[in-house]
């Protein structure tokens, strides 16, 4: 039995943007990325995993607890990180955590005691314990933050944007810590419109983009998807510019007559160049600008200062 | 359970983040700074106007307790509406909301939280109040009071803004919106909305009368619970309500229904507690109407006299039995067969008897009516036994007071409290005629006045039995037995009161009280404090040998002064709750603070002045308040006496000699008159005030008054006539003069004006009819139009009467009508005895005309004579009356010896002192008088009191600087009457047109500064409403031409200018006449000479602070006498002329119209002499001439008094 499963799931806010349109997911036990651009509807979706916000139309289960009926003890099975987490200033990571099992209702405070300096020891932060959440740096905060998420042992885990301003000694760091988590019969849903956070981490993977599930599958499935799309070429320093007006340029690396470019193309047509085999940023590029943009709906929710460009 | 501790755990987080968060630290340790602070000055024995925090057990507490409501109604917005803030940002919010809770639990736990913040806070606070109160305060401590504060005061107003304040949040996301309505909500009903609609939207119980009484508790817990429960409850409702509003998916829809049924619940029980508080203030209006309608009803029947009583009363619980066998005599013309009788309809009767046969009666509020078998016939008797059970419905008390009146706590400072008329409870029963609390014949004097009020002199026993360890006080010595019969309620004591002579009234008080006593010349003085209280006699121990012997000179002294002697053979002065009110009469000066052989003081002393015993004590605090001349009253009168020993000086005895005799004389033999001054010689006397430090002025409404004056008048002599209803009041007042102070009729008042000046302003338009019917104004009550005109009516009796020895005549006549009452042939035949007078006009006139004299001096000299061969010193003087109504004035002259009620306050302090020189002077319509005074000592001034008439000042002083020698002219001392003649305008060649005549032209009002009338009207402490401003008012002067009064203006009968502040000069009044003929004419204005009145004023402020009235002198003896009183006193040199002080500055800008063209003409004040003082002179027409006089000025204010054409021939 899957973990998690959404179907039809549709979310419009107030004044009619919509945000999330007729999704199906099925989410099994491991790592789960969810990838998409900014505004693609992840921290939609997300929030209303963490029962945060409520649907406008769809069905999930979790666990096979209905998320709408059965709130507290989707709750009680969930734990949730939110895009830019930062606990009450005044309060000590100790303290923060405490405060966090007690809402979890775990008793007695022995109990408690026990798990919150496992928890602390590991991620890194029992010399931090009682640090005032004000005085931690960014990337302690976000270890405390999953540090909250891990309380109660929850069977489900979500994630939303981990890794957005940290430092990438920090940010390997985390990403080991969510593969560690994943391999205790965990779900972790993983939020991101960073590749690199889910390619070394995530067994499955679903691709949203306004408000639609345009991919669901394997990483190698979704890498396997734009093979032929890829294209290496030389060009020279002067055209590189309109190549980039016609084609995803992937990367451009400078060479001995000009640029050794990497794009994403179903036919690359201007001038000798060698297919590829993609990986999973060659098939998030492709899915994103030339599958998915055909299909488009004219209303999608589609923040442009949200819309990162690639 | 583990619903529970998710609550305290969010709870327990709440609060430690609020004591982490700065806001909650700052605000927190500002506030107790800041109470630490108000509570070390409250303490401090320097500060006599807090003397009530340092006595009454529930004060100080109650202060700090209502001062921390406020500051924490404040902070618990900010608090309450920062946890919205930082609920809202969501990367923390979510994070919490994603767990399992309820939402229910989450808003319960926040509020808990910052509740249980306040709560620690209110605790330190608690603890810092107990502790200073407890070793530092003195007063009683009574831990009943800070539970009942907490309970009534703090926890419904915090629960209720933390409420309203979650509420708010929830529904608005705003945070500032959110401050902007709370903070205007907490400024509404504090400073607005809070005393209105009986406090029932006082959310801080600022208002909201609540004060601990160490006799009764609060004295009105019932409506306390309906009222603050309303908004604890309410809170409440809103805290549910709020989880409603929570913007999260809730989890537990029975948690959230559970919580909408707690929040409708709540807010009906609140709205219920509300209503039924509500529905009860507006049913006591209801009953109050119907009691009145009742006696209405009732008016006609003709009741009996009251020959004996003999009451039995048992007070149990909050309830009393008792039997009263009535003697009843019918003195009325017709037989009885209805026997009217009044009763406190809460005491329900349940027999009426006569001898051992039932009598049929009928019940219906406070009238009882018995039906005797037999009509009893004139002159007949009949006997009837009533029993009785209830309680007492203060309701029915006071009945001729105002709703208004009667639903205004009482207060002192911003301390209110609420008002009990009697009380009967399981520690203490304190029962006045008022409550009637046993059956009178006929109705409450309440009920008929205007009709002839009915006092019966009856002979009185009174049985009273009550749980052992209660001390009952009454009428009459008693005689005390115990009886240990085993009840349920445990032994009794039995109290026998006999009083030796008949009374008109008869009071029970019974409380645990510890008494002294010492009986002196066979009269047994009394002083019953409740046990703990007694703060004062530990005070006065030096000097406890010689009480008996200090009573006895006072006694001896006032007996001396008043002319009657003491009648009862017993005194007490009996301690009573704080709650126990009293109000004046239109029908008596005595109030029921007072009863035959009893004063009723209030707990602790506390509206009296000099009762801070501790502070007099000090002989600093005792020197300072004598020199600095700001004590009240009585305080510096005492202080003409005894001020000259100096503080230093005096030692432990004579600073308590100094304080008994200052509590006597300011509270019980020569307290002031309503409306009196401050007593910063300790606590209140009248409505009163005093500054405490930072100008904070503590003031009390309390109209309660302990002058022993009708223990010897009012109890003993009554006027059974129903033609003149004020009399008994004028008699009163007149003798009262011989004892009482003027003070409270020469205060300043609000504004420009005197109480004097108030009344007679007041009485130009109305008839003492029409004041009795309309009620006066608020700032003038009847009673004192009733002191001034009755004073008045007993000096035009004697003044037409013409009989010098008058006081003597009256005062034999009313020993010989004691304790009986006095027909009006008696008072027909005693007037006959001495003249020839139509008494019934002259009272008739007195109480229905409108309009008054006024009077018109003219040179006044002092010169020395020779007569009988001895120097002597001839005071001189021409007084008009041209109106068309008789009138009276007094001339008070000071020698250098010594001079009115300074003088004789000082004959009251043993010290000695020649009588003054007065003189009462009949001024019948369209009179002149030429009168002379004979002095054997020189005058150093006079007093000329115009007493009801148009002058105002109504009352004003002339020194006297020096007396030449003149010889060959005759002495003379007498009147020379002559009729007015009005002078013909200008027979003289003089035309005076004065800023009271119609030739005297104001240009229209311009704009006036918003933001100063503004300010005025925040800070306004008395809703005066004089047509003129205080001299005080000049410092700030008006944006428009105002009148000012002063004695050194110009003006027939009123003596007043127009003052504006200073402008441009295009602002101008003018002065117009019309000429007969063409001429030149001299040109003068009237320099008001403000200096020299300033000097004056000097004088009077100097009188002020000691007391005013005579002590007025004080002020100008200062300088000769070398005492104290007269610190703050005037110079006393000629008022006028070059010594005067020119304080009135600049110049004056005159716009002359001659000749066809305007020419300005500047007069420097400064080359100017007071008085008239020429402008120029001009070729003018005959016909309309004008002068004008701009508002330019280089100082600050210009002033318009008279100006006079004179023709040159």
């Amino acid at each position: 039995m899957q973990s998690i499963e959404i179907k039809g799931l549709t979310h419009s806010y107030k004044g009619g943007k919509t945000a999330l349109r007729n999704v199906d997911l099925e989410i099994g036990s491991g790592m789960f990325g969810l990838l998409g651009p900014n505004g693609a509807g992840k921290t939609t979706l997300i929030r209303i995993l963490a029962t945060l916000l409520k649907p406008t139309e769809g069905r999930i289960t979790i666990d096979g607890l209905d998320l709408q009926h059965q709130r507290k003890k989707v709750r009680l099975l969930t734990g949730y990180l939110p895009q830019e987490f930062s606990s009450f200033p005044r309060l000590s990571a100790w303290e923060f955590l405490d405060y966090i099992a007690c809402l979890k209702g775990i008793r007695p405070r022995q109990k408690r005691m026990s798990l919150i300096e496992k928890i602390l020891e590991d991620v890194g932060l029992f010399e931090a314990r009682d640090r005032k959440a004000g005085h931690l740096s960014g990337g302690m905060k976000r270890r405390l933050g999953i540090a909250q998420t891990l309380i109660g042992d929850p069977r489900i885990m979500i994630v939303d944007e981990p890794t957005v301003g940290l430092d990438p000694e920090e940010r390997v760091r985390f990403r080991n810590l969510l593969s560690d988590l994943s391999r205790q019969d965990k779900t972790i849903i993983l939020s991101t419109h960073i590749v690199g956070d889910i390619s070394s981490t995530c067994s499955r993977i679903a691709l949203l983009d306004l408000g639609r599930v345009i991919f669901d599958g394997t990483p190698a499935d979704l890498a396997s998807a734009a093979r032929g799309k890829v294209w290496r070429a030389d060009v020279d320093a002067l055209d590189l510019d309109a190549i980039k007006t016609k084609y995803p340029v992937i990367s451009a690396v400078p060479s001995v007559r000009g640029y050794e470019i990497r794009v994403v193309a179903n036919r690359y047509d201007e001038g000798p160049a060698d297919s590829v085999e993609p990986n999973l940023e060659d098939a998030y590029i492709y899915f994103m600008r030339l599958h998915a943009a055909a299909a488009a709906p004219p209303d999608a929710f589609v923040p442009s200062e949200e819309r990162s460009p690639l | 359970m583990s619903a529970i501790l998710t609550v305290s755990m969010i709870a327990r987080t709440e609060a430690r983040l609020i004591f982490r968060s700065w806001a909650f630290r700052i605000f927190a340790g500002m506030t107790l700074a800041a109470l630490v602070l108000v509570m070390v000055t409250m303490t401090s024995p320097t500060y006599a106007a807090f003397y009530f925090s340092r006595a009454l057990s529930g004060a100080f507490p109650l202060i700090i307790l209502k001062l921390l409501n406020v500051f924490q109604g404040l902070m618990a917005v900010i608090i309450g509406t920062d946890f919205l803030k930082r609920d809202r940002r969501t990367d923390t919010t979510e994070v919490i909301y994603a767990h399992p809770f309820a939402n229910a639990q989450y808003i319960l736990g926040k509020f808990l939280g910052i509740f249980a913040s306040f709560a620690v806070l209110d605790l330190v606070v608690l603890a810092a109040t107990a502790v200073i109160h407890f070793f530092f305060s003195r007063s009683p401590f009574a831990a009943g009071a800070y539970l009942a504060y907490v309970g009534l005061l703090t926890l419904p107003t915090l629960v209720f803004m933390l409420g309203l304040t979650i509420f708010l949040g929830s529904l608005i996301r705003s945070q500032a919106a959110v401050y902007l309505i709370t903070i205007s909500y907490i400024f509404l009903t504090l400073a607005i909305v809070g005393p209105r609609w009986n406090y029932i939207l006082d959310v801080f119980g600022f208002h909201t009368p609540v004060l601990y009484s160490d006799f009764i508790g609060l004295g009105n817990g019932a409506e306390l619970l309906l009222l603050r429960g309303a908004y604890l409850l309410f809170g409440l409702a809103l805290t549910f309500g709020a989880t409603m509003l929570m913007k999260r998916l809730g989890q537990s829809p029975a948690v959230g229904r559970t919580a909408g049924l707690a929040a409708v619940a709540c807010a009906a029980a609140a709205v219920i507690l509300a209503s039924t508080y509500l529905g009860g203030k507006s049913a006591d209006h209801g009953f109050r109407t119907a009691v009145k309608a009742e006696s209405r009803n009732a008016a006609a029947i003709p009741a009996m006299d009251l020959e004996s009583c003999d009451l039995k009363i048992a007070p149990r619980g909050t309830k009393l039995t008792a039997s009263a066998d009535l003697s009843l005599v019918n003195n009325g013309p017709a037989p009885v067969k209805t026997i009217l009788l009044s009763l406190n309809p809460g005491l329900r009767v349940t027999e009426c008897k006569n001898e051992a046969a039932a009598l049929a009666f009928e019940q219906r509020y406070q009238v009882l009516k018995v039906e005797a078998r037999e009509a009893v016939a004139p002159g007949g008797r009949i006997r009837v036994s009533i029993a009785y059970a209830g309680t007492i419905d203060e309701r029915a008390c006071y009945l001729d007071i105002d709703d208004a009146k009667l639903d205004a706590a009482l207060r002192i400072w911003f301390v209110a409290i609420p008002k009990r008329y009697a009380v009967v409870s399981p520690e203490f029963v304190q029962l006045t005629p008022e409550s009637g609390w046993y059956p009178r014949p006929g109705l409450p004097e309440s009920e008929l006045f205007p009709a002839a009020i009915k006092r019966d002199y009856t002979r009185f026993t009174l049985t009273v039995s009550l749980p052992e360890g209660l001390t009952a006080v009454s009428q009459g010595i008693p005689e005390t037995s115990r009886d240990d019969r085993v009840g349920r309620a445990g032994s009794e004591t039995r109290f026998v009161f006999k009083p030796e002579t008949p009374l008109p009234r008869l009071s029970l008080t019974a409380g645990r009280y510890v008494q002294k006593s010492t009986v002196v010349d066979g009269v047994r003085y009394g002083l019953y404090l409740l046990a703990g209280h007694d703060r004062f006699t530990p005070q006065l121990k030096d000097i406890a040998p010689e009480i008996p012997q200090l009573i006895k000179q006072i006694k001896d002294s006032y007996e001396v002064l008043l002319g009657l002697n003491y009648p009862y053979r017993q005194f007490c002065l009996v301690e009573t709750p704080i709650q126990f009110t009293s109000y004046d009469r239109h029908w008596t000066m005595s109030q029921e603070q007072v009863q035959p052989q009893i004063v009723f003081l209030p707990e602790m002393g506390v509206f009296c002045s000099g009762a801070d015993l501790r502070a007099g004590g000090n002989p600093g605090a005792a020197g300072g308040a004598r020199a600095a001349s700001g004590g009240g009253g009585g305080t510096t009168r005492t202080g003409g006496g005894t001020g000259a020993r100096g503080g230093a000086q005096a030692g432990p005895k004579d600073i308590q000699r100094m304080l008994v005799n200052r509590f006597i004389q300011s509270n019980l033999t020569a307290p002031q008159a309503a409306g009196g001054f401050a007593g910063a010689g300790g606590g209140f006397a009248g409505a009163a005030r005093a500054t405490a430090p930072l100008g904070i002025q503590v003031d009390s409404n309390s109209e309660a008054r302990f002058d022993i004056f009708p223990d010897f008048l009012a109890f003993t002599s009554h006027y059974d006539i129903a033609a003149w209803p004020l009399f008994g009041y004028a008699s009163e007042a007149y003798v009262h003069e011989r004892v009482g102070s003027q003070a409270g009729a020469i205060m300043r008042i609000g504004q420009g004006t005197t109480v004097q000046d108030e009344i007679n302003k007041y009485l130009m338009d109305h008839s003492l009819e029409e004041a009795l019917l309309s009620g006066g104004r608020a700032t003038l009550p009847v009673t004192q139009i009733l002191q001034e005109k009755g004073k008045t009516l007993l000096i035009l009796i004697r003044a037409k009467l013409g009989a010098e020895d008058f006081d003597d005549k009256l005062l034999k006549f009313l020993k010989d009508h004691r304790f009986q009452p006095i027909p009006r042939a008696a008072v027909e035949s005693f007037a006959a005895g001495l003249g020839r007078i139509d008494l019934d006009a002259t009272v008739e006139a007195w109480f229905r005309d409108k309009g008054l004299p006024g009077f018109m001096f003219d040179d006044i000299q002092t010169y020395r004579v020779i007569d009988k061969e001895k120097t002597k010193f001839q005071v001189k003087f021409t007084v008009s009356n041209p109106t068309d109504k008789e009138g009276v004035i007094k001339v008070n002259l000071a020698t250098q010896a010594g001079f009115g009620g300074g003088a004789r306050s000082g004959g009251g302090m043993g010290a000695s002192a020649s009588a003054p020189e007065t003189r009462t002077i009949l001024m019948p319509a369209k009179t002149v008088k030429d009168v002379g005074i004979l002095l054997e000592r020189a005058p150093a001034m006079t007093t000329i009191d115009t007493a009801i008439s148009r002058n105002l000042p109504g009352v004003f002083t002339l020194p006297f600087s020096n007396q030449p020698t003149k010889p060959g002219v005759k002495a003379f001392d007498g009147e020379v009457t002559r009729p007015y003649i009005p002078a013909a305008i200008g027979a003289d060649g003089e035309y005076i047109v004065d800023n009271e005549d119609p030739g005297f032209k104001l240009p229209p009002k311009g704009k006036e500064n918003w933001l100063r009338n503004a300010v005025r009207g925040l800070f306004a402490t008395d809703a005066g409403n004089s047509d003129y401003i205080s001299v005080a008012g000049l410092v700030n002067p008006p944006d428009n031409w105002e009148q000012i009064v002063m004695q050194s203006f110009y003006g027939r009968f009123v003596r007043s200018a127009y003052v504006k502040k200073s402008g441009t000069g295009t602002n101008k009044v003018a002065w117009t006449v019309d000429l007969p003929a063409a001429g030149t004419y001299n040109i003068y204005f009237y320099y008001e000479g403000l200096g020299a009145a300033m000097g004056r004023g000097g004088a009077m402020r100097g009188a002020m602070g000691a007391g005013g009235g005579r002590a007025m002198v004080g002020g100008q003896a200062g300088p000769q006498g070398g005492g104290p009183g007269g610190a703050g006193g005037g110079s006393a040199q000629g008022a006028r002329g070059p010594n005067a002080a020119r304080m009135q500055p600049g110049k004056k800008h005159f716009l002359v119209r001659h000749g066809g063209k305007t020419e300005e003409i500047v007069v420097d004040l400064k080359e100017a002499q007071a008085g008239w003082t020429l402008i120029g002179g001009f070729q003018l027409d005959a016909g309309e001439n004008r002068i004008e006089m701009t508002d330019r000025n280089e100082e600050r204010f210009v002033l318009a008094d008279a100006v006079k054409w004179v023709i040159q021939k």
